[in-house]
């Protein structure tokens, strides 16, 4: 018989997400069980609540389907925190992909236990966009206020002297206009689809075969009991569109959007800066204690944080580029 | 059924609830649930989570908060005395004109209007400060009344206004741009209004007679009386527009401004401030029960498809794009005439903003379309506030003037109501009478 | 009428209605104070946070979270004050010509629902406390435990239903008896 999935995310219909992995892997998996599964999509978070709250809305079956990030839920997801540590993985959509995923087989599966996980995969590194003061160095941070999407970017920032601010991220363009901040911390893809291009003028990352500053885990999660209904063939058709396939299909498809930003806001005059080897050692050494800590935090909590964290090392540098 | 189907099922019923005295809040919270439990064939599963979060997820939403800080801020300048020194100034410099105290009366609701969000609570605040004076210089009833109950709406039409809050956390509009946008048609409702009162006082001398020249001295002291009102403005503006605060921000900004004033200039002791908290608890409970319903509603709908195929349908249907709006507004109208304005936009935008989204207006982008609307929405829900039989601002101009008939207030509205409709008429004619200034900050 | 404007009416009257325990008003204004107390208190510690990040680069941590906790937990003690004195918002305009009984009979019907939502809020928002509990979820940068907040709604949504049972016991009086008690 026909199955309907409800598939629930928190970006407009018209996101880069939406058109690009949502659409196509519905469309995949109604092919593959010769249009018995299909899809009814509720983006912009139609079905209610906060972003964080997606991953409760699959676990008790409000939807059947959702895109979230384990990063919004702090704490509950204690082994994949690790892949945001700073300066861990790959800075690209793929390579970093591949490297969380990787993780997340070894070492995230108890994370998920309640789920069926169709995919863990990554939003990319973020760079850092400011206003008017490009930051190069370590002390180029000092008093400089940049919204950070996310724990470990807040953690990052003070480590090295910078003070983080928090505020939704349909306030930074505005904010960072009036001057009320300096900047953001986003992957590229965001900064053209939030209008922060346009209020600020530089932009700055590592070295590409350097990791990233730090990066947020993405997961596409379908509800277990609804998984486990499903007759034989169906199954099929989802697992042969889920896990390293869609991991590498959402990987490039972070990659192209962030291209796409990039060049857009190249040509259109923003000044993309490398930060130069020497003063990003530099700054990887300011934001060691962010895994000092961690590590305790995780020990505390009864995990082995130092070898997940040196596992995420390890794999990030399997995925990097040469 | 059909989702669709379901979906306007729930709908009549819904308004068959509310027409029963149900709260509008728990109607809305009804009419979701029945949706939910109607497209999962009975089963409460997805209801019952849903509503986990409902209640944290809604009250502890960023942008919401900000309505509870401008209520707070609002209370603090009445019980203040904010409202006393700005219709003083007011009048010292308008007072001799014939219809100049009406005029006063506006201005310094507009004024009050621009540290409040509410339009109840400007037209309460005012009345008790200007109706005993109107009376006293012999103005007619029906001017007096007309003239503050209609002024009141300047409350949400001039920044901060809690209905474009609310419409902004609706369609993830951006509250600092609508709360720009509002700000020239907002202006233009306070000119219109006074020209009103000077076309109603030509026509009939006695309505409203010219006061006493009030002289300099009286003058300069009714400005210095008004200089604290313009400083928690003037605080405000610095704070959203100076770099300092975003809206939420600058909403504690002039709540704490406000406080400060109203205990150090206005003399605000514990009873004012315990006043002023409680006045501030029923205002946000009023709108949050209705938040909490609204949320499970549009939830619902959204399961049902209603308003996606409801904008597709629009769409595709051919009519000219003007004549679906006018039909919105006119809609507006209507349910205005029995419903509170936030009721208003909670229950109908989920259904029209996709509709007006999905059309083509003077060939404006989507950005610039949803913040217009939004001043269209504001502007057409405001006059619910005053069109009889049930107008809110009516009531509350009633309950403080015993003297004057309700139908009189009734009739001395009507000028003015004559006013909104040209001036909508403009602004539906003329985006960029809410646009420019959004487009030049 | 179908709202009432607090400041046009700044008495707080002693029984907000006929039958309401003296202990249950007190609770509930108290409650209900506490509400705006907290709201001042989140006024003080914004200004505090952004004199701190203009002035000194320092804004208090967590401040976006602290206000989103403070907010919800304030907003929720609101509403059974609101409930207490009959002010949330309804559609009275279509009723108006019905005999002050007949609408009495509505009004119970009406406070009943009310009762019911409150009730299902009230075991909704307790079982998401136990979950964000279970889960081990904080908040972002203060790590504040999630169930905590949730936790301060619950006693709100328990006075709102005591609130609306009062007003049930109100309107089915009048409508037994057809006059006001
Ligand atoms: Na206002
Ligand atoms: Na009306």
């Amino acid at each position: 018989q026909e199955v309907t999935i409800k598939f629930s995310h928190f970006l407009p219909p018209n996101s880069n997400f939406h058109k690009n992995v949502a659409e196509p892997w519905c469309a995949a998996i109604a092919k593959d069980s010769g249009g018995k599964l299909k899809c009814q999509m509720y983006p912009a978070l139609q079905l209610g609540g906060t972003p964080p709250q997606l991953v409760d809305q699959v676990k008790n079956g409000v939807a059947d389907v959702v895109w979230t990030s384990p990063s919004y839920s702090t704490g509950r997801f204690p082994r994949t925190e690790a892949l945001e540590l700073p300066f861990s993985l790959p800075p690209g959509g793929l390579d970093g992909s591949r490297a969380m995923w990787d993780y997340y087989q070894k070492n995230g599966v108890e994370d998920f236990k309640d789920f069926k996980v169709l995919a863990i995969f990554s939003a990319s590194n973020v760079v850092m966009s400011t206003a008017s003061k490009p930051i190069l160095t370590v002390d180029g941070f000092k008093g400089v206020k940049l919204r950070s999407p996310s724990r470990f970017a807040a953690l990052f920032l003070t480590a090295l002297g910078g003070t983080p601010v928090n505020m939704p991220v349909a306030q930074v363009t505005e904010s960072i206009s009036k001057g009320v901040i300096d900047g953001a911390m986003a992957p590229w893809e965001v900064l053209p689809a939030t209008k922060i291009d346009e209020v600020t003028k530089y932009h700055m990352e590592g070295q590409a075969n350097q990791p990233g500053f730090t990066q947020t885990p993405m997961a596409i999660l379908m509800n277990k009991a609804k998984y486990d209904s499903l007759a034989p063939e169906l199954k099929a058709a989802i697992d042969k569109n889920s896990g390293q396939k869609l991991v590498d299909l959402t990987g490039k498809v972070w990659d192209d959007g962030n291209n796409d930003a990039r060049k857009k806001m190249t040509a259109q005059g923003n000044k993309v800066l490398v930060i130069k080897p020497e003063d990003y050692a530099a700054m990887k050494k300011a934001a060691a204690s962010v895994e000092a800590d961690w590590i305790k935090q995780a020990t505390a909590k009864g995990l082995d944080g130092a070898k997940l964290a040196a596992d995420v090392r390890a794999i990030g540098a399997k995925y990097m580029p040469k | 059924m059909s989702g669709m189907a379901i979906g306007l099922t729930v709908f009549a019923g819904l308004l068959a609830l509310l027409a029963l005295r149900v709260h509008v809040g728990v109607g809305m919270f009804i009419g979701g649930a029945a949706a939910y439990l109607a497209m999962n064939q009975g089963d409460p599963n997805a209801l019952l989570f849903t509503m986990n979060h409902l209640a944290y997820a809604r009250l502890s939403n960023y942008d919401l908060a900000v309505i509870p800080l401008f209520m707070l801020m609002g209370q603090f300048a009445t019980h203040g005395g904010l409202s006393k020194s700005l219709f003083r100034c007011a009048a010292a410099f308008l007072g001799h004109f014939r219809g100049g105290l009406a005029m006063a009366a506006t201005g310094a609701c507009a004024g009050f209007g621009a540290i409040c969000g509410s339009s109840l609570a400007t037209a309460a605040t005012m009345a008790q400060v200007a109706l005993p004076e109107l009376r006293a210089h012999g103005y007619s009833g029906r001017l007096a009344t007309g003239t503050l109950a209609a002024a009141g709406t300047l409350g949400i039409m001039i920044p901060p206004s809690v209905p474009l809050v609310v419409y902004a956390v609706l369609t993830q509009e951006s509250i600092g741009k609508l709360f720009v946008a509002a700000v020239i048609p907002g202006l233009i409702a306070m000119l219109g209004y006074m020209l009103v009162i000077r076309i109603v006082v030509t026509l009939d001398p006695k309505a409203g007679p010219a006061g006493g020249k009030a002289p300099w001295s009286e003058r300069l002291a009714a400005l210095l009386g008004v200089l604290p009102v313009a400083g928690v403005f003037v605080v405000v503006i610095v704070g959203i527009y100076g770099g300092w605060a975003n809206p939420t921000e600058a909403a504690s900004i002039g709540a704490a401004a406000c406080g400060v004033l109203a205990i150090v200039n206005g003399g605000m002791r514990w009873p004012g401030i315990q006043a002023s908290l409680i006045g501030t608890a029923h205002a946000t409970a009023m709108i949050f029960l209705v938040l909490l319903g609204a949320d499970l509603l549009n939830s619902g709908l959204a399961v049902t498809q209603l308003p996606n195929e409801l904008a597709t349908w629009v769409k595709n249907s051919g009519l000219p794009p003007l004549a679906v709006l006018v039909a919105i507004l006119v809609v507006y109208v209507l349910l205005g005439c029995v419903m509170d304005s936030l009721a208003m936009i909670l229950l109908t935008i989920p259904i029209f903003y996709p509709m007006v989204m999905g059309l083509d207006f003077y060939g404006m982008s989507a950005p610039d379309k949803s913040v217009w609307f939004g001043i269209l929405a504001l502007m057409v829900v405001e006059i619910g506030l005053v069109h009889p039989p049930v107008g809110m601002n009516l009531f509350i101009i009633q309950k403080l003037a015993k003297d004057v008939p309700y139908l009189e207030t009734a009739k001395g509205v009507m000028p003015f109501l004559t006013s909104d409709f040209i001036r909508i008429s403009f602004l539906v004619a003329f985006p960029a009478l809410s646009l420019w200034l959004v487009h030049s900050m | 009428m179908a709202e009432l404007n607090p400041v046009a009416e700044p008495s707080h009257a002693p029984t907000p209605v006929g039958g309401v325990p003296r202990w249950l008003d007190r609770l509930i204004t108290g409650w209900g104070l506490a509400g705006g107390v907290l709201f001042c208190a989140i006024v003080a510690m914004s200004i505090v946070s952004i004199l701190g990040r203009k002035l000194l680069a320092s804004p208090i941590q967590g401040d976006m979270e602290l206000l989103q906790m403070g907010a919800a937990i304030g907003s929720a003690a609101f509403l059974p004050l609101c409930e207490l004195y009959d002010h949330h918002i309804k559609v009275d305009a279509l009723t108006t010509w019905m005999s002050e009984r007949g609408r009495a009979v509505l009004d119970t019907l009406a406070h009943t629902l009310l009762l019911g939502v409150a009730l299902l809020l009230t075991w909704r928002t307790a079982l998401y406390m136990l979950e964000a509990h279970e889960n081990q979820e904080v908040s972002t940068l203060l790590l504040v435990p999630l169930w905590q907040p949730v936790a301060l709604l619950v006693p709100s949504f328990v006075l709102l239903a005591l609130a609306a049972l009062s007003r049930v016991n109100a309107s089915l009086r009048v409508a037994v008896k057809g006059a006001a008690a």
